[in-house]
């Protein structure tokens, strides 16, 4: 009898859902298709892993969510260099290498998530929509948690991240920032998800 | 990644005016940093937008005005296409203009058509 692997897809993607984001928005600089291969991979989990989960779940989900990204760029015709840079690059060899690696891959992961934070927090970002794409990417909150924090409507969050997240591959954001003027107030934001007024305090200098 | 620097408000000292001198070796200065780090493109000066004509073609019909296309308080007085690896070279680069200092400088790259073809003239003659 196969047993249903929905509770190991899902346990597994909820405690490396951020690394695995992380290494993806790295490898890929696209944000929306970093997430969509994400999906991609679990739904491919789900059907394939049975009896048999992966030694590395992490670095499983992770070549294959690589393998849908360049799937959907092809299917697309957009994004020629991507592609390139995807195949050939520097890049892309942190995420190929995942399939050699074990608990070496999720180490390596770790510094990315850093590097995500970086990138949702690049000052070319509306303050807003910074917090708001940290607490989604790093925290895994959904739009309509953050929007009420925010105390705006959930389709004008959803809006304003994706906005976020197109100008991330649009124009080129690196991961690679040193000044960072919103992390302070995304640990803020953080310590105090169930009290959404004490976003409105004056947050600490960062 | 190609970017465009464009820079607003900022006064352009003419040849005779007190620091024009200081304010070309500068924005050569400038410009040598960007060729330094093979980023430069492109880029000029902008003549004032009193000199600007605007025009629409609308059923066949050629519409000419004077002046820019919107009137407004910011001066669009120049720009430069830099190729850089990532927004914050081109961050870094825009820093460094002097223009900076005086005005503002917007940030926007250059975006990909596939098949659009604008080579310019001496590299579409020669068929590269």
């Amino acid at each position: 009898m196969t047993v249903s692997p929905a509770p190991v897809v899902e346990r597994v993607y909820r405690e490396h859902r951020a690394r695995m984001l992380a290494a993806l928005v790295r490898a890929l600089g696209d944000f929306e298709l970093a997430e969509d291969a994400l999906q991609d991979a679990c739904a491919m989990a789900l059907r394939r892993w049975g009896d048999l989960v992966p030694d590395d779940p992490v670095a499983w989900l992770l070549t294959v969510a690589r393998n849908q990204a360049i799937d959907r760029l092809r299917r697309a015709r957009l994004g020629r260099d991507k592609q390139e840079q995807l195949e050939q690059g520097p890049r892309a060899d942190t995420v190929t290498t995942m399939t050699d690696l074990g608990e070496e891959s999720l180490r390596d992961v770790g510094d990315e998530r850093l590097s995500l934070i970086f990138t949702c927090c690049h000052p070319a970002l509306a303050e807003q929509a910074r917090v708001a794409l940290t607490l989604q990417a790093v925290a895994g909150l959904t739009a309509g948690q953050i929007a009420r924090m925010f105390l705006v409507g959930e389709t004008t969050l959803a809006q304003r991240l994706v906005r976020a997240k197109r100008k991330i591959r649009d124009a080129g954001i690196s991961e690679e920032v040193q000044i960072v003027p919103g992390i302070g107030r995304i640990a803020h934001c953080q310590d105090n998800q169930h009290t959404p007024f004490s976003l409105y305090e004056p947050a600490s200098q960062d | 990644m190609q970017y465009m620097l464009l820079i607003y408000n900022c006064e352009r000292p003419g040849p005779a005016d007190q620091g024009f001198a200081e304010a070309l070796a500068a924005v050569n200065a400038f410009a040598d940093e960007c060729r330094r780090r093979g980023a430069l493109v492109g880029g000029a000066p902008l003549q004032p937008e009193s000199t600007a004509t605007t025009l629409s073609v609308r059923d066949g019909r050629t519409l000419i005005t004077d002046g820019p296309f919107v009137e407004t308080h910011e001066h669009l007085g120049g720009y430069y296409v830099l190729d850089c690896p990532s927004l914050d070279e081109a961050l870094e680069l825009a820093a460094l203009c002097p223009m900076a200092a005086v005005g503002s400088i917007e940030v926007r790259p250059l975006a990909g058509v596939p098949g659009l073809d604008h080579r310019p003239v001496d590299l579409a003659t020669t068929g590269e």
